[in-house]
């Protein structure tokens, strides 16, 4: 009994620890300016003024669109294009499909940053500067996607993919109307990860976007709060944070199961 | 007419290993032909050549008269019945029958009818709302096969689809897929590692040992007249019993085993006298040794004295092993004849029963 105490008052000190900033943050949002010093949870006085700013100063609902716009268009391209991938690497016979399998993995050992200019060079030739093409294109293909499924379909018996055969599917009926729902906790795992991933990424929107109206969320936010235009005001800073939040905290309410099964199915820290 | 004709077929895996050697087999239409052998005979890999799941390295397969090496297994108008059962999952058991008619575009109530009509052949109407993972290995079993059979397709493949059940359920399913064989009248290629399967199911059964066919024949031909060691020792349960020999002559031709003087019938005489100072296996199945009160009208016989080691009564009848000089021998006695282990007992062999083979090649000399 009282070694759980000791636990749960671990636990609660550790979640107050990781929470209260957050909490802050968002509490803070709704205080004005003068007030912000103030570590209490509770603000003396509650005001929009920060959000009202912020949504005068930036197209921040535009930034929004823009971000579910490119993470959807990116989830589901590595959805279907990794899954084939996989499918291939996993089930098709073909000369040099292990050699194939370890060069993608290799790539996996390879930092952003090393690819980074030749891919904005690419970007360039391909004229897709400043378009959405330049945020969703490059990244419809992910190592890890491969893999994870490649490993996945792996253990689907190849007796059900010969049934399937039989019965008169095609490579891609296969795939898609028996595979894919034998898979969901793969798709999820693959789609939420990338999801999270390119709802985050600022490095590459930032050099690839400079037009307002294309750029996303987090790439605005962060232009916004440390390039100026919140002239210094941390309400704005925060409130603006707190929109960039916000999407992902509803979205982790809703598929939290699912998240921590990701976590635990790719063994990766996100 | 659906005749599966195989003109020297081999597969080679990895260029060099070689899962089945130049298999000539014809299956005559509404055949029933049975695959056997013991693992990694290459009896499988035949049955997945014929249903497209596997490239053919040399050699022809034709399906009703038309070579369909090149042709993908949708368009071969086979179904197969795999092991597992191979049912998809997340289907309910009437889309897993419709599965295979809907890719093929049939008009809805058709596929409706033909599902209902063949949920009805195999009483498994209840069901068709259900999904794999409730049904118990049976009723998947049967699902499986109405999955093949909903299709009518010209040659149904199945691959060791008793596998998985309990010995009782394989005993009931074996009859059923006889019975639904007589009622269906298609070609059927089955393929076991049960030779009981095998001899119970079978119109003709081909044996096969290390890719290679050792002998195409009705079931009990191949009890009685097994063409070489392997196929005489894989027929039959318990297995045949093979004692080493020497052939000898002393006025009439003998076998020797030791001290042990074996006398070869007057009829086996003139095949044997080309083996005289060479060795022989002389095989004996269980059935043919009897205890010498029981030995009834056996004429040609040898009796000899053995050490009993185990017995293992099985209700109707009963299995003796025993310890005959350097040689372990099974004998399959009535149920009324239970002798102690370790005990000594007289057996009298029917040797007018006997299987001669030759030691080199195996091959069958009477």
């Amino acid at each position: 009994m009282t070694k759980r105490l000791l636990l749960y008052s671990a636990l609660i000190i550790f979640a107050v620890f990781f929470f209260y900033p957050f909490l802050w943050m968002v509490v803070t949002t709704f205080r004005p300016e003068a007030d912000i010093g103030a570590l209490s949870i509770l603000p003396a006085r509650v005001t929009l003024e920060n959000y009202i700013a912020v949504f005068r100063k930036i197209p921040i609902l535009r930034a929004f669109f823009n971000s579910l716009l490119v993470s959807v268009s990116v989830t589901a391209g590595v959805l279907a294009f990794c899954s084939m991938a996989g499918y291939a690497l996993s089930r098709l016979k073909f000369r040099g499909r292990n050699a194939i399998f370890f060069l993608i993995l290799f790539t996996m050992m390879l930092p952003f940053q090393i690819t980074l200019i030749p891919q904005y060079l690419l970007m360039v030739k391909f004229h897709w500067v400043n378009t959405y093409l330049a945020l969703i294109i490059p990244f419809t293909m992910s190592a890890f996607g491969i893999i994870l499924f490649r490993q996945h379909f792996l253990t689907i018996p190849q007796d059900l993919i010969d049934a399937a055969r039989i019965d008169g599917c095609s490579e891609m009926h296969i795939l898609f109307r028996i595979l894919w729902p034998l898979s969901v906790p793969t798709l999820v795992t693959v789609g939420i990860l990338t999801f999270m991933t390119i709802w985050n990424d600022v490095l590459w929107p930032i050099i690839v976007i400079r037009n307002q109206d294309l750029m996303t969320m987090p790439q605005l936010v962060t232009l916004f709060a440390v390039g100026g235009r919140a002239e210094g005001l941390l309400g704005l800073k925060l409130a603006s944070a707190t929109l960039l939040a916000l999407p992902i905290v509803v979205a982790y309410s809703f598929f939290q199961r699912y998240f921590i099964e990701s976590m635990a199915t790719s063994g990766l820290k996100s | 007419m659906a005749e599966v004709v195989l003109k020297k077929v081999s597969k080679l895996f990895d260029k060099n290993i070689v899962a089945v050697d130049s298999v000539n087999v014809t299956v005559k239409d509404k055949e029933f032909i049975v695959l056997v052998g013991p693992s990694g005979c290459g009896k499988s890999t035949t049955l997945r050549m014929i249903a497209g799941l596997e490239e053919i390295s040399a050699g022809e397969i034709y399906i009703d008269g038309r070579l369909v090496n090149d042709v993908p297994p949708k368009d071969r108008d086979i179904a197969m019945v795999f092991q597992n059962y191979a049912l998809y999952p997340h289907m309910t058991i009437y889309d897993n029958m419709a599965f295979g008619l809907k890719l093929r575009k049939y008009p809805k109530d058709k596929i409706r009818q033909r599902v209902e009509e063949t949920a009805e052949i195999l009483s498994i109407t209840g069901l068709l709302k259900r999904k794999p993972k409730v049904l118990s290995g049976g009723q998947r079993q049967r699902v499986a096969v109405g999955r093949a059979i909903v299709r009518r397709p010209k040659v149904f493949l199945f691959d060791e689809p008793l596998s998985n059940l309990d010995a009782k359920l394989r005993v009931q399913m074996r009859a059923e897929i006889s019975k639904l064989h007589q009622q269906l009248k298609s070609t059927m290629i089955y393929v076991t590692h049960d030779q009981v399967e095998a001899m119970t199911m079978g119109d003709r059964i081909v044996v096969m040992k290390d890719g290679k066919v050792h002998q195409l024949d009705t079931p009990l031909n191949l009890y009685h007249h097994p063409v070489n060691k392997f196929v005489a020792g894989f027929i039959g349960s318990p297995a045949m019993n093979f004692l080493t020999c020497r052939v000898a002559k002393n006025g009439k031709f003998k076998l020797m085993d030791g001290k042990i003087e074996i006398p070869v019938p007057e009829k086996y005489q003139e095949k044997i006298s080309v083996y005289v100072g060479k060795q022989v296996f002389l095989g004996i199945r269980p059935e043919d040794i009897y205890l010498p009160e029981k030995a009834f009208g056996v004429t040609e016989k040898l009796s000899l004295r053995n050490e009993v080691e185990v017995v293992e009564p099985m209700g109707n009848e009963v299995y003796i092993y025993l310890k005959t000089g350097a040689h372990n021998i099974i004998a399959r006695l009535t149920a009324d004849s239970l002798p102690k282990s370790g005990s000594q007992i007289d057996l009298i062999f029917d040797l007018s029963k006997m299987h001669l083979f030759d030691s080199d090649t195996e091959n069958r000399i009477v």
